[in-house]
């Protein structure tokens, strides 16, 4: 039985260079992670963002949160500099408390080799002002810091009485706030709104309600009409069906099928003609509005205004012939 | 005894309060934006702090306060040199902190 030849023994060199591509590794994943869920979580509103990482990610909050810092925290750097870095040095430069003159230090370091957490604690130990170890030295120490902290505070709340004593600062005018119109136009309350504003606010709210009108009576009322014609459509016209001699059932059905739909397509009719009316009256008094604001105020209306209201009134013309109303030619005038 | 959310009624009550620190008044984005607006002669932008009384009372408070600290930031603007910035490196300015307490105690601002 002959043995598997044993596969030949690799240098330390190349394991090593190895166990350091790993490292990189780890660390752009942690940045790549970083930059998704910042990507993410610019794309959710607020109160989405911990939903959505409970049912995404399978780490917890903080977890996102460090991958999310190292990843703001590599863009600032070199790629290069920054894969030198293990996953729990980025983390620990990300997330510390560090000064930038620090951070370029171990930056620095991170150029030739890799850095650990454990070697940035070791750079902040290196670089800390020698501690001394009696209580009087550190007691001492501290009532001087807080000294400094008082006097600091002291000289800064010197400068602001002093501002606050001196005159007030050149800013420039502040601009009259611009008077908008609501978001939300009421059809129904369209005289109280009217009688507040100005011609030209005025012309634009009738502008706008024009464009409200239009958008409801091309959205709903037509839709509903067509949906009856259409139903009847459907069904096989009377005259193309042969005579019924009782034998043929699916004729007879089909026939019946015509005449319900039909039926149903002039009750609709009927039932819609009242509102139609209405629509269309609504659709002269407001067109009248229209005019008169435009002969007040043109430049207050905007072109997109003036093409809705064009728009609603062929609507409404149209609608007006299928009611037996005629064409508005008043309205027509107007816009 | 377990903490209990209160439900106040906005209609009659007056909203719950809590007192906080200069610094986290400074450090709200609503100061800031009053901060500089005042500063660039932006007219108030009161109306972005309203809510519906449909709202529910987390939304009513957040604009509640948004809105007193949008206010903060205009009467701090007003007196502050404009010179002297709000923030250091993404850090409140110790001066700038100094001068809205020397003004709250003169009165000056809320």
């Amino acid at each position: 039985m002959s043995k598997k030849p044993k596969a030949a023994a690799r240098e330390l060199v190349t394991i090593a260079a190895e166990i350091l591509d790993t490292y990189r590794v780890d660390t752009q994943s942690v940045i790549k992670r970083g930059d998704l869920l910042i990507e993410a979580k610019s794309q959710l509103k607020h109160g989405q963002w911990l939903p959505w990482l409970e049912e995404n990610f399978s780490m917890d909050a903080r977890t996102a949160q460090r991958a999310m810092a190292a990843s703001k925290f590599a863009a600032k750097y070199d790629t290069r500099v920054v894969f030198n870095l293990t996953v729990d040095a980025l983390y620990e430069l990300s997330g510390g408390d560090y000064s930038a003159e620090f951070i370029n230090t171990v930056m620095t370091e991170a150029e030739a080799k890799s850095v650990s957490a454990q070697r940035i604690w070791d750079i902040e130990c290196e670089l800390a002002p020698p501690q001394s170890d009696s209580f009087e030295e550190i007691e001492a120490q501290m009532n001087a810091e807080a000294e400094a902290e008082e006097q600091r505070e002291a000289e800064e709340q010197a400068e602001a009485e002093k501002i606050l004593d001196g005159a007030p600062p050149d800013l420039p005018p502040t601009e009259p706030p611009k008077r908008e119109l609501p978001a939300k136009l009421k059809i129904n309350g369209q005289q109280t709104a009217t009688a507040d504003f100005s011609p030209a606010a005025q012309a634009q709210i009738v502008a706008a309600l024009a464009k409200k009108q239009t958008e409801h009576v091309i959205a709903n009322l037509p839709a509903s009409w067509d949906t009856a014609e259409e139903r009847a459509e459907k069904c096989e016209p009377a005259a193309t069906l042969q005579p019924t001699d009782g034998a043929d059932t699916s004729a007879e059905q089909r026939k019946a099928e015509y005449a319900a739909a039909e039926q149903t397509a002039k009750q609709r009719k009927e039932h819609f003609r009242p509102a139609l009316i209405l629509q269309a009256e609504q659709a002269e008094e407001l067109a009248g509005m229209f005019h008169a604001s435009y002969q007040e105020c043109p430049s207050a209306i905007s072109a997109d205004a003036i093409e809705a209201v064009h728009r609603a009134l062929e609507a409404w013309s149209k609608i007006a012939q299928e009611v037996g109303r005629g064409t508005d030619d008043e309205a027509k005038a107007a816009a | 005894m377990p903490f209990r959310s209160y439900h106040f009624h906005r209609h009659c009550e007056q909203v719950p309060v809590r007192g906080i620190s200069t610094q986290s008044v400074m450090r709200s984005r609503h100061f800031a934006g009053g901060v500089n607006d005042k500063r660039t002669g932006q007219p108030p932008r009161y109306d972005e702090f309203t809510f519906d009384q449909s709202d529910s009372d987390a939304v009513a408070k957040a604009m509640i306060n948004g809105h007193w600290q949008y206010e903060r930031g205009r009467q701090w603007a007003s007196i502050a040199p404009l010179s002297m910035p709000l923030k250091i490196e993404g850090k409140l300015n110790p001066k700038a902190v100094a001068l809205y307490r020397a003004a709250c105690e003169r009165g000056l601002t809320l």
